[in-house]
């Protein structure tokens, strides 16, 4: 028994000049639009603010948002919210502004502390309409059900899952990944790969999130260093913002493991891009769940593109892996923990945390702190 | 929680998007529920208003709060001033405790809430013990709510709210009830209110009814406000008429009170005359706000029969002094009048007189004998004479006057009407004084019809009897007395007549008589044209 949840897409280039008429759609009449600095400067937020205006829209900009979203910039988005008295909301960016509009949507609506939301199925209010404008291809944010919001207090990712943060619409625009910088094409590229394999192996998948997880992981695969390498590559583009959201559709409703888990512990601590705390990951993790599906590490090497076909599956498992590190080194992501400035000291309260991970039911492979520990010590 | 659970929860089998419509129906079903809440609150306040009893109030309530809440019973327990008592419940039926048992200040519920101002909530299965419990369970209440009811500051009693099955209440509908529970408050102690004034405006509207004396209150511009019993039958005044012009008529020979009082905004008095009655007025003037004159009250009492008795009495004592003189007076002339009698009489009797002088005798004689005449009724007048008293008839006294009056009367034309009542009771008097009085009465009525030219002159003497009295009316339709000397009739040698006629004795002496028979005699002219004179003398058995 299973269920499949996802948005309304609206994909293809030009498609985010249609954002306005989507919130029209939604019955929104004034919408709050998030974003950050960076796709502010880059002209994106503009152009959404112009369709809501077309639309016949009221619209005000809150472009307060960091990397790694802090509670306290999801309260003050949410106050915006009130005080503008808005009645939609619209993320444009990468995963930090989606997720804050996520989480601003729930206190808009349900009050409180954005902590009393961590974990499954706590929110109990619906949110206002959401309209999710991506330009990044990594975060899968705008059609899945997660919202990752750092808690400054306690120096941890809170994750927050319920079927509520499915956004309503979400509108992909691949001519948005032009200006991305190719180190950021490769961290969120990365990230695209993580989302893929984990949702493949994880143990809640099914045939409707195989789909999605295969093709994402066909198109990464064969787009990510052509999208790296150009920012022009118009076709590289477009597949990997298809790749993007294949993956989101695939681990919003299979959900991740063990890579996401350490990635949100260690994210909590330090200040590092997601995507690249994933890519010096996942190697390891994979190598760890090897024994868990070999088969399925077989096909993940196989919709890489490697030749397994004679192969065992645990050897073709190996080939998903070097495939994996190979990439990362083409692509000039981090290799090591320690080269980003993680410090040892802290992997047994990393540890603990990540065992903790909403991310962490689904891993394949059963685990331990310890194993936590010694994987965080291989990567180090 | 098991893994396999928490990869259901995870992907979202057991759970969905929330939805819009979801929460719009939990909007609309609370807004209802505050409507009703509204609704009867308002209908709590309005019954300030409608002087609804606390009784229907309650019921009303009851309905009311049955829409929102499953409560079936209401009661409210008031505190007396020295018990907090169970006063009101509804439905009436609901009851165990009588209407009225106080509750005891130990292990009472009630009792506990009055005393700390604190609401308490019963569940059904509460391990507390206490009085009520019993009361609760017969009435097979499962949970109950009580609530203080404060007004001013005071708590005044306790609001019980029972339901028949458990009640799931929010801090909502907590602050709801309390709030109701405050205007219920308000409401009992109004009606509590509105009971003491009406009770006490009860209370003065019967004083006011009970003085047997008129009084008005009336506005400065002649209406009547107000008015006691005793008012209607003094003053004969239509519903708003304007009583100024009575007033001003009744007091014609004096200041207007009334007038005074709204001109000086003092209090004045006068004595008012109004259709032959005496009235003792005093107007005080009633002020409303900011020492305006909002009202004059006029207090009249009705001193007719002492302004009567007065006047009776200021006869009889300058009777008395009079008498005192003229008896001595008359003294004195006796002697010398019997010579100047006697010695004409011998004059006139000698043959030889010269027939120029005889007629100069004949009225030194006359003129002697009209002396005599005068001083013997002056004698009368004054008791020098003593007469004996013996149980005799006013009947028999008519008819002796009547023998000597009544060719005179029917020479000039009257018509003369006898009423004798039959049997009439003796009376202890002395038959020729009694007769005089009848004489001169009848003498009296003769000469005023002597004017009556214009219809037909008739005369009455009846005798009559009550109780007490002996009555003897003599009643003509001559041209009356004039009230300008109705009071002085009675005085010695006051007479409207010719001074060859008459002699002012008449009636002083008839007063005087009646006054020895312990009797009285007085006069009444009811214009037009009938004059009325009535002795009454006690009858034998009653005489004091």
């Amino acid at each position: 028994m299973y269920k499949f949840v996802m948005p309304e897409i609206i994909f293809g280039s030009g498609s985010m000049k249609h954002t306005g008429e989507s919130c029209t759609r939604l019955g929104a009449k004034r919408v709050l639009i998030v974003t950050d600095e960076g796709v502010t400067q880059a002209g994106w937020s503009d152009l959404v603010e112009t369709s809501c205006r077309e639309a016949g829209l009221a619209s005000f900009l809150f472009s307060n948002v960091s990397i790694n979203p802090k509670d306290k910039e999801v309260e003050s988005c949410a106050r915006a919210y009130l005080d503008y008295e808005c009645d939609a909301l619209v993320g444009v960016g990468g995963g930090s502004a989606i997720d804050t509009a996520k989480a601003a949507a729930v206190l808009a609506t349900n009050g409180g502390h954005i902590r009393d939301y961590e974990g499954v199925d706590r929110i109990s209010s619906p949110l206002p309409p959401l309209v999710m404008v991506p330009t990044t291809a990594g975060s899968g944010s705008e059609v899945s059900q997660f919202s990752v919001i750092l808690d400054t207090d306690r120096q941890k990712k809170m994750t927050i899952v319920s079927k509520s943060l499915v956004p309503d619409i979400a509108v992909v625009d691949p001519d948005a990944l032009s200006t991305k910088s190719s180190y950021l094409t490769a961290s969120t590229g990365l990230d695209v790969i993580t989302h893929a394999i984990e949702s493949f192996v994880s143990v809640a998948a099914t045939p409707l999130t195989d789909v999605h997880a295969k093709n994402a992981l066909a198109l990464s695969s064969r787009y990510l260093r052509p999208s790296v390498a150009s920012k022009y590559n118009k076709e590289a583009k477009e597949q990997m913002a298809m790749a993007s959201l294949h993956a989101g559709l695939a681990f919003s409703n299979a959900i991740l493991g063990a890579v996401h888990a350490m990635a949100h512990a260690i994210g909590g601590r330090y200040p590092f891009l997601h995507g690249d705390i994933n890519a010096v990951l996942l190697p390891h993790v994979m190598e760890f769940n090897l024994l868990a599906s070999p088969d399925k590490f077989k096909e993940i090497a196989s919709l890489m593109g490697e030749d397994v076909q004679s192969l065992s599956p645990s050897a073709a498992g190996e080939k998903a892996i070097s495939f994996v590190k190979k990439l990362s080194i083409d692509i000039g992501a981090p290799l090591t923990l320690s080269e980003m400035g993680f410090e040892e000291a802290f992997i047994p309260e990393i540890s603990e945390t990540a065992l903790a991970d909403a991310c962490m039911i689904t891993n394949p492979r059963d685990i331990t702190a310890e194993e936590v520990a010694s994987l965080l010590r291989k990567a180090l | 929680m098991k893994k396999q659970e928490m990869i259901e929860l995870l992907t979202g089998v057991r759970s969905s998007k929330q939805n819009y419509y979801t929460e719009l129906k939990t909007t609309v079903e609370e807004l209802k529920k505050r409507n009703s809440q509204l609704e009867l609150m308002n209908e709590v306040m309005r019954s300030f208003n409608m002087n609804m009893s606390v009784q229907e109030m309650l019921e009303k309530t009851l309905k009311r709060l049955g829409d929102i809440y499953p409560i079936k019973r209401v009661s409210l327990a008031l505190f007396d001033g020295k018990e907090l008592r169970l006063s009101y419940v509804s439905p009436e039926e609901a009851l165990y405790l009588k209407k009225g048992t106080p509750f005891p200040h130990k292990n009472s519920l009630y009792y506990e809430v009055f005393a700390t101002g604190q609401e308490r909530i019963y569940q059904k299965g509460d391990t507390c013990e206490f009085l009520e419990k019993e009361a609760f369970q017969q009435l097979s209440l499962q949970s109950v709510f009580l609530f203080p009811l404060t007004s001013r500051g005071k708590i005044i009693g306790v609001l019980s709210l029972g339901g028949c099955s458990p009640f799931s209440y929010d801090a909502n509908d907590q602050a709801f009830l309390l709030h109701l529970a405050g205007q219920i408050a308000v409401c009992v102690e109004n009606a509590r209110l509105y009971e003491e004034v009406f009770a006490g405006k009860q209370q003065w509207e019967e004083t006011f009814r009970a003085v047997s004396d008129a009084i008005l209150i009336i506005s400065p511009n002649g209406t009547v406000l107000s008015k006691n019993d005793a008012a209607v039958s003094a003053w004969p005044l239509e519903d708003f008429e304007d009583i100024r012009p009575f007033i001003q008529e009744a007091s014609r020979s004096a200041n207007n009170p009334f007038e005074e009082t709204v001109k000086s905004h003092k209090p004045h008095y006068a004595e008012l005359r109004f259709q032959n009655k005496f009235y003792d007025c005093s107007c005080y003037p009633l002020f409303g706000e900011e020492a305006a004159l909002h009202a004059v009250i006029l207090y009249s009492k009705d001193v007719t029969e002492k302004r009567q008795m007065e006047a009776q009495l200021l006869h009889s004592g300058q009777l008395a002094a009079i008498g005192e003189m003229a008896a001595g007076v008359a003294h004195e002339l006796n002697n010398p009048l019997t010579a100047i009698i006697g010695n004409t009489q011998l004059l006139l009797r000698r043959n030889k007189i010269n027939e120029q002088i005889k007629p100069l005798l004949d009225d030194i004689d006359l003129c002697g004998k009209r002396c005599r005449t005068i001083i013997r009724s002056l004698l009368a007048f004054s008791r020098q004479e003593e007469f004996a008293f013996k149980p005799c008839s006013l009947n028999q006294a008519v008819t002796e006057a009547l023998s000597l009056t009544r060719r005179q009367i029917e020479k000039q034309n009257i018509q003369l009407d006898i009423r004798l009542a039959d049997s009439l009771p003796l009376i202890n008097g002395n038959l020729q004084q009694l007769s005089q009085i009848a004489v001169n009465l009848l003498i009296n009525a003769k000469d005023a019809l002597e004017e009556v030219t214009d219809r037909k002159r008739k005369l009455i003497i009846e005798t009559a009897a009550d109780q007490q009295s002996a009555f003897l009316k003599v009643i003509d339709n001559g041209s009356g007395i004039d009230a300008a000397i109705a009071n002085e009739i009675f005085h010695p040698f006051f007479t409207t007549k010719a001074a060859s006629s008459g002699t002012g004795l008449g009636l002083p002496v008839s007063f005087g008589i009646a006054k020895s028979h312990g009797g009285r005699l007085f006069a009444e002219s009811i214009q037009p044209h009938r004059t009325i004179f009535t002795l009454s003398i006690p009858l034998l058995n009653e005489r004091l």
